[in-house]
């Protein structure tokens, strides 16, 4: 560790050491203590010389002891030690730490002889010195180009859900969860989707292993037998014979509805209205291409009560998409077993300057409310799926490059800002 | 949902109003259909699988043209009486394929359109609503070649017929791999010693159910007269689907004859059953449970118009519409049904979007709460949030972890066998994302919040867990354990380390992670064998925990 003299330290080795310099006064014939204090060197010169065991107080006279005299015969180390500070020298470590603690060495600061004509870097020393007072900033050229970071962040399918949560639960929807594996009873039975849809063969559907569950309540499950089997009151029902087996096979959910199911088979008698809403991941097992992952986010919601309407159900998919960015939306009658006034969603793409179809909405048919409500109350539900809007919104060509996980683009992807 | 390609020609003609491309193009839609394209001569349509009616031209003209208010109301189809009779032998009671709907259909003109157009509506028919020939299989006959009353019985895998496309008898038998159709329909036959068939009057195999006819039984361009056979498991889609055929080439111009068939067991309509059905169904309407639903103010007689625009009869009285319902449509369980094809007939352009004054409260659930604020302190941390899939497989799952782990919850029919395991980790999705992103710059920092899933006394049981890795030149246990002390102090938790062992990192640098004396999770520096297996060159640390424990602390009383 290289050091510089202090002031003190310079002024040591030219002058000698307060305690040299006070035991020579004795020698020289000084010894009372009341001269000596006027000294200007004396508090420190007596301070060290008692330490050292150089001198020793004899009814108000100082005197020299042996080791005192013995110190005044050599060179000190003390400015041997200073001498070789002087002349960048290495020193012991003992000498090292006195000469610290005494503040007659310091640590050499690189600064401070500062040469250059400009200030580049703006340092602690700079501002301390006040040399940027006088000496002009170097100019940067502000268009040079900037090293890249690397930020933690979240990742742009979650910010976009982040996003459609808090916009569901302002507009006062409660949030669903449950299991991706579902028994086909709630993926499909309560939703009176006939046994026999295509939806459930194999090729639609990944079916488990562990194969399957226990149903819920018996009486639950009879009500949802009758309603495929002979409907419900007013229906014809889908005829045929319900298997119980059928419904025990447990499968990855085909949608988030199946959560609605639940939720609605729960909701106390007092707790109408209600208002639901999920974002969760689905499946369906097909080869990957451009528009569709075997897995995909969905976004669920559901109204409960006596008097919402299908106008209703217009207006909450309208205030939704165009709180999504998208302030253009169109209804289209479809077809799902489990709505009527079935809607296909499609929203305005600006970009792409056309329609995207986006996924289903409807009201659920009496044949699955009644057996899991009860009774029958209108129930507003809709289920698009979510990726696509998350898809445009970051300008991913493949529904694949969401999951990928290209590494490069998650730090540079743009937020979602909405 | 199928997709059909219809004569664009037949379809204007028979709606019976000139279309332009454009204004077919706005409105087809709005009846509900997704419309593929629309070309020189032809309209490409995907259908709804509730209207398979529409799978034609007649069918989708006539309900097109209803609902452009061109053609409204029921149409009628005269059914002419015969003496075309069809026993039904008492060997079919022991079967499935129980249920036949049999008809007769004179002067159809099988030009190229026509032909293109009932085969594919054939087919269509017994992909859709036959279930790909499961539930309902069906075939047309050159009327001239089959001699009446027809037997509808069984025949043994010995007895001898040329079937369709063949020059030569082969055995029933042989079918399943002699003829283009048994092959693809083998499945449904397998292990069959007697098959279905119909038997004319001289004896003769007219088909074998539901694989194929007999080959002289053929419509041919010189064909004008027809008999339909319709075979099936389901009494209702049988008739759905006989219905449907007769009523759209009836609008071919074409004369409908009735057939006799005489069961020898009791059906929905008896012994004795003339086909086809066309008897419409009644419904009563009530117009205040319409306009409550659809949240419009109708009077009785303006839903009847609606209704006369969806092809249906309606009339009226006070508050109800009585409605008859056409024998062809088969989506019509519950008066609930009607509604939406009013709203279609008013047109769903037309309603008032309106947001209505339920007032409810909103809130997340604590897992979301947990999973965000984790995610933030991730981020912070200088970690990048990955969304992996959740479908994985067992080299990435056990292999490349060096593990053994047999509590899986599987797939068993994944198209894709890469992905047919439901990850039980998230430590091996990330290790794959990192083996994945070589190219890219490193440090590479990762997280993941996410579903996992083991099997637990035979159930599939979902956890949600955490995972984290850090991968650069550097990459050891104690910054690792940095991240983690830091994560869990800045969500107010207390965490611990323990000494373990497990395969996947290096022995003597891994340790468990313990929260209130519970083990919940693991982290160590990952083992070079397992960097070597996901071709990682970059020493990587790892962590992975249970998070449900913390869930459960945020939820609300």
């Amino acid at each position: 560790m290289p050091y510089n003299l202090t002031k003190e330290g310079k002024e040591y080795l030219e002058e000698k050491l307060p305690e040299t310099r006070l035991l020579e006064e004795i020698k020289n014939g000084n010894k009372s203590m009341k001269i000596l204090q006027q000294l200007s060197f004396f508090p420190i010169g007596f301070m060290w010389a008692k330490k050292n065991d150089w001198v020793v107080v004899v009814g108000g006279e100082l005197e020299i002891t042996k080791k005192g005299f013995l110190s005044l015969s050599g060179e000190s180390s003390l400015i041997k030690a200073l001498d070789d500070v002087r002349n960048q020298k290495t020193i012991n470590i003992e000498d090292e730490k006195i000469l610290l603690s005494r503040k007659l060495i310091e640590e050499v600061k690189e600064k401070f002889e500062f040469r250059e004509k400009e200030i580049s870097q703006l340092s602690p020393e700079i501002i301390k010195s006040g040399i940027w007072r006088s000496v002009p900033f170097r100019k940067y050229d502000t268009g040079a180009p900037a090293p890249k970071i690397s930020p933690g962040r979240r990742h742009p399918v979650m910010q976009a859900v982040e996003y459609a949560r808090k916009v569901w639960t302002e507009m006062g929807f409660k949030e669903m969860e449950g299991p991706l594996v579902q028994l086909s009873f709630w993926n499909f039975d309560a939703l009176f989707t006939a046994q026999d849809h295509p939806v459930r063969e194999m090729h639609d559907t990944f079916f488990m292993e562990p194969e399957k569950g226990k149903l819920p309540d018996e009486k639950l499950v009879q009500k949802v037998r009758d309603a495929h089997e002979k409907g419900t009151e007013g229906s014809m029902g889908w005829g045929g014979v319900w298997d119980k087996e059928t419904a025990r096979k447990y499968v990855l959910r085909t949608h988030t509805t199946c959560l609605s199911l639940k939720t609605i088979s729960q909701i106390k008698k007092d707790g109408l209205p209600a208002k639901y809403f999920a974002v969760g991941r689905c499946f369906r097992n097909e080869a990957m291409d451009w528009k569709h992952s075997f897995e995909f986010n969905q976004t669920e919601g559901i109204v409960i009560d006596e008097n919402v309407n299908f106008r209703h159900l217009l207006g909450y998919l309208k205030e939704f998409y165009k709180r999504m960015g998208f302030g253009k939306a169109r209804f289209r009658p479809s077809y799902f077993p489990y709505t009527e006034m079935s809607i296909g969603i499609e929203v305005f793409h600006p970009i792409h300057n056309k329609w995207v179809e986006l996924g289903g909405a409807g009201i659920f048919r009496p044949e699955v409310v009644e057996p899991i409500l009860g009774k029958f109350v209108p129930i507003l539900a809709w289920g698009p799926g979510f990726d696509r809007l998350v898809m445009d919104y970051y300008k991913f060509e493949r529904i694949g490059d969401l999951y990928a996980n290209d590494i490069k683009k998650l730090r540079e992807i743009k937020q979602w800002m909405m | 949902m199928p997709s059909v390609s219809l004569d664009k020609k037949t379809v204007l003609k028979m709606i019976g109003k000139k279309l332009g491309d454009s204004e077919l193009a706005e409105r087809l839609p709005m009846h509900g259909l997704f419309l593929e394209g629309i070309t020189e001569d032809k309209i490409n349509v995907e259908i709804f699988v509730n209207r398979p009616d529409m799978l034609s031209e007649e069918g989708f003209a006539r309900a097109i043209s209803g609902f452009l208010g061109v053609k409204t109301g029921l149409e009628k189809f005269a059914v002419k009486k015969s003496d075309y009779a069809v026993t039904v032998d008492s060997k079919i009671a022991k079967i499935d394929r129980k249920y036949i709907g049999i008809a007769v259909m004179k002067g159809l003109k099988f030009d190229n359109e026509f032909i293109i157009s009932s085969m594919q509506l054939q087919d269509k028919l017994a992909m859709t609503h036959g279930r790909k020939r499961k539930k309902v299989a069906m075939g047309v006959y050159d009327l001239d070649k089959i001699k009446f009353p027809l037997t509808y019985t069984t025949v043994g895998g010995n007895e001898k017929f040329i079937p369709m496309g063949h020059d030569r008898e082969i055995k029933v038998s042989e079918l399943a791999e002699e003829h283009k159709r048994g092959k693809e329909y083998s499945h449904l036959i397998e292990g069959w010693k007697e098959f279905p068939a119909y038997k004319d009057a001289d004896g003769k195999i007219l088909c074998v159910i539901p694989i194929t006819q007999a080959d002289f039984t053929k419509v041919t361009e010189k064909t004008k007269d027809v008999m339909i056979e319709v075979t099936g498991t389901d009494w209702r889609a049988v008739h759905q689907i006989l219905n449907i055929l007769v009523t759209n080439w009836s609008d071919r111009g074409a004369e409908l004859y009735e057939a006799k068939i005489k069961y020898p067991f009791e059906t929905p309509e008896g012994k004795n059953v003339a086909c086809p059905i066309l008897k419409t169904a009644r419904m009563e309407l009530d117009v205040n449970y319409a306009n409550k639903l659809l949240g419009l103010g109708l009077t009785a007689a303006e839903a009847a118009k609606l209704l006369e625009r969806m092809r249906y009869g309606a009339a009226a009285k006070k508050d109800k519409i009585e409605v008859d319902v056409p024998a062809y449509r088969t989506d019509i369980l519950h008066p609930f049904d009607l509604l939406e094809d009013i709203a279609i007939a008013y047109g769903y352009e037309n309603f008032k979007h309106e947001i209505p004054r339920v007032s409810t409260i909103g809130e997340e659930t604590p897992r979301a709460l947990v999973f965000r604020k984790i995610a933030e302190v991730c981020s912070g941390l200088g970690l990048l949030e990955c969304c992996t899939l959740h479908l994985s497989n067992e080299r990435i799952l056990n292999d490349n972890m060096l593990l053994k782990n047999r509590n899986f919850v599987k797939t068993i029919n994944a198209v894709n066998i890469e992905y047919d395991i439901v990850r039980n980790s998230l430590l091996p999705m990330l290790l794959k994302t990192l083996s994945e992103n070589t190219h890219n710059e490193y440090p590479q920092k990762l997280f993941e919040l996410g579903e996992v899933y083991d099997e637990e006394k035979n159930e599939p049981v979902e956890k949600n867990n955490i995972s984290m890795v850090s991968c650069h030149s550097r990459a050891e246990f104690t910054e690792m354990k940095s991240l983690i002390e830091s994560l869990f102090s800045s969500i107010g938790e207390k965490v611990s380390f323990r000494e373990a062992n497990h395969n996947s990192f290096i022995s003597g640098r891994c340790a468990s992670v313990v929260v209130d004396g519970k083990q919940i999770g693991i982290m160590g520096e990952i083992h070079p064998q397992v960097l070597a297996n996901f071709r990682l060159e970059m020493p990587a640390a790892g962590f992975e925990c249970n998070i449900d424990w913390l869930v459960g602390k945020y939820k609300r009383q």
